[in-house]
């Protein structure tokens, strides 16, 4: 099973990276202005490689227009870009949180990180800061995101020990009471019909309209949080087995936790500050993966960012292009998509389990 | 291998309550030790804090006259095994996997598996009869196989002190015999071996040295005939026993409860 193991991840990624690239051509592809991939392919070459080098490779610009470059360079790139950071973040935070927490049901929203996220962007949205600029959203998501986590932490933390029922229990009670506060922001301000809309359009979670900037803000960050995380998958297999356990193996189980909180909270503020809150990609995508690849976080962690890619590039996809010009809520789609989807998987691992 | 594990008047508070208190113990290489008594006595307690995953709150634990919070998580691991009693395992995890979690104290942070730890994992698969099911997923096992998969993880690491936590609890009594001849074989060959069990018949037949336990206190410590006595039998254990040395020389004892006067 180990070497089949082995096979399954080379087969595994030779499925899914060619699949990360067709979908994302896809998504930039297909739209209420269909373009033809070779289309895709010239406005890249104009925009990446230097002036001279597109007619010096042969390409024929005379047919790209200004349209084009427009809709290729600055309305879909970057929102499948954005798509795909976002995908491959919550796929990650959620294979961590499933770690810590010994639990295939657990999720990036946990801890109360995704409240907090969406508490500072409801914030960046009464105050009228998300109307003058891109940042003041994705900033303010991050800062509710991460004083959430801080608030949780320090409250489940006594004496530089953080026992994860103590941190799971006062996440969800921080979650609730800073949803509370949330719908209470909203409330008051739902006289004011436009900025409410605008809220619950963003809480519902989707791409609409995301820019270079957004890519820019999110993906580092995303980028960071996977590389902390892989530095950090050997900890995470040995907590799995229980953290006394871990601690008799070598692991410093506190720095490893706290390395690891801090990564999901990184991943999951800069997630929910460019998208708003999409639900099932953090639970499923990893569970998903774990099921074809075995649990060994070194092959999980990597396995869910592209494989959590692929699927939100997939589903934004379908959002936008199923009732045009009206979009569908991510967050539907990413539930409708993967809850069925889930449900084979674990349909048919338990039949192969009991066989 | 001649590590020496030793405790000089440890206690050890949890929540306001003190659950050991000023233990004197050795664990001494190639002696097999046993750790009795009474349900939540501290024998499992003693055995944390001997490898330094409990705190204690005075006195100390010393690995080599060197006092273990000198030492990194990572060299209390490569020298010190634990086995804990709760074998549970949630992942699909291959007992090749779990095995090999026992090379992660000798690994470096992205060091692949090498040659040596290869040979490691393999050896203490062997040695604990599960090579057989490398393959197999972890979470897929009986109990006995999961405790013998758990101990091969301990003695992957190499360790020249390993400390069970009732390895042989939850098994038959085929495999709670194979268990106890491997402790006892690890003891010849050098290793300092410590385990609480419950098992006085099997303290009696195996181990070199016992102490026993009650309400956090070590009440006892010494060789085998010495410790297992009626006095202890009713005190601690409030039971009265029968001896019986069979002609091999072993002792057996049988039990019934003392009446409640």
């Amino acid at each position: 099973m180990i070497s089949s193991r082995r096979v399954r991840t080379g087969m595994f990624y030779s499925v899914m990276l060619p699949a990360l690239l067709i979908s994302a051509i896809a998504g930039i592809a297909i739209g209420t202005t269909p373009l033809a991939w070779q289309t895709i392919v010239k406005v890249c070459a104009l925009k990446i490689l230097p002036a001279a080098w597109p007619a010096a490779l042969g390409f024929d610009m005379s047919h790209i227009s200004a349209a084009d470059q427009l809709v290729v360079w600055i309305v879909r790139i970057p929102r499948v870009l954005v798509a795909a950071a976002v995908g491959a973040g919550l796929g990650t935070a959620g294979a961590i949180m499933q770690g810590l927490f010994r639990n295939p049901l657990a999720e990036p929203g946990l801890m109360g990180i995704g409240p907090g996220a969406a508490l500072g962007g409801v914030f960046a949205f009464v105050t009228g800061w998300s109307a003058q600029s891109v940042l003041p959203l994705p900033i303010l998501a991050m800062t509710g995101a991460l004083l959430a986590l801080a608030l949780v932490y320090i409250m489940s933390t006594r004496g530089g020990v953080t026992p994860m029922a103590t941190l799971l229990l006062a996440g969800i009670a921080t979650g609730a009471f800073v949803s509370a506060l949330t719908t209470l922001v909203l409330t008051l301000n739902i006289a004011n019909w436009q900025i409410a809309q605008e809220v619950l359009f963003w809480m519902m979670g989707g791409l609409v309209a995301r820019t270079w900037t957004h890519f820019w803000i999110c993906a580092p960050f995303v980028l960071a949080g996977l590389a902390a995380s892989i530095v950090e998958a050997r900890e995470l297999d040995l907590l799995m087995q229980g953290e006394e356990a871990a601690a008799s193996l070598g692991v410093n189980v506190e720095s490893s936790k706290r390395t690891l909180i801090v990564t999901v909270a990184v991943l999951t503020g800069a997630c929910v500050a460019v998208a708003g809150m999409i639900g099932f990609v953090g639970l499923v995508v990893p569970h998903a993966v774990r099921l074809v690849l075995g649990p060994s976080h070194r092959v999980v962690l990597p396995g869910s960012a592209v494989a959590g890619a692929v699927f939100l590039i997939v589903c934004d996809m379908i959002a936008r292009t199923i009732d045009p010009p009206i979009e569908i809520g991510l967050g539907v789609i990413t539930a409708l998509c993967g809850g069925p989807f889930f449900l084979v998987l674990l349909l048919r691992h338990y039949r192969e389990a009991s066989r | 291998m001649s590590a020496k594990l030793e405790a000089r008047n440890i206690s050890v508070e949890r929540g306001g309550r003190r659950i050991l208190d000023s233990a004197t113990i050795a664990v001494e290489p190639g002696k097999f030790t046993a750790l009795i008594g009474p349900n939540g006595s501290g024998k499992s307690t003693l055995l944390k804090a001997l490898c330094g995953l409990w705190p204690v709150s005075s006195g100390g634990v010393f690995f080599n006259s060197q006092p273990i919070e000198k030492l990194s998580r990572r060299e209390i691991a490569q020298r010190i095994a634990f086995v804990p009693q709760d074998t549970h395992i949630d992942f699909a995890f291959t007992v090749e996997e779990i095995v090999g979690m026992g090379r992660h104290p000798h690994r470096g942070r992205f060091a692949p598996e090498s040659a040596a730890d290869r040979a490691a994992i393999n050896a203490a698969l062997e040695r604990c009869d599960v090579i057989d099911l490398k393959s197999r997923a972890a979470n897929t096992l009986s109990g006995g196989e999961r405790q013998r998969v758990l101990i091969a993880r301990s003695l992957a690491a190499r360790p020249e002190i390993i400390l069970l936590d009732e390895p042989t609890a939850s098994l038959d009594i085929e495999h709670a015999i194979e268990i106890l001849d491997l402790c006892r074989e690890l003891a010849r060959e050098g290793h300092a071996v410590a385990l609480a069990i419950h098992d006085l018949n099997a303290v009696a037949r195996y181990a070199d040295t016992a102490a026993l336990i009650n309400h956090g206190v070590i009440v006892n410590i010494g060789p085998i005939a010495d410790v297992l006595n009626p006095t202890a039998f009713a005190e601690v254990f409030g039971v009265q026993a029968e001896t019986l040395d069979a002609p091999d020389g072993s002792r057996h004892y049988t039990f019934q409860r003392l009446p409640k006067s």
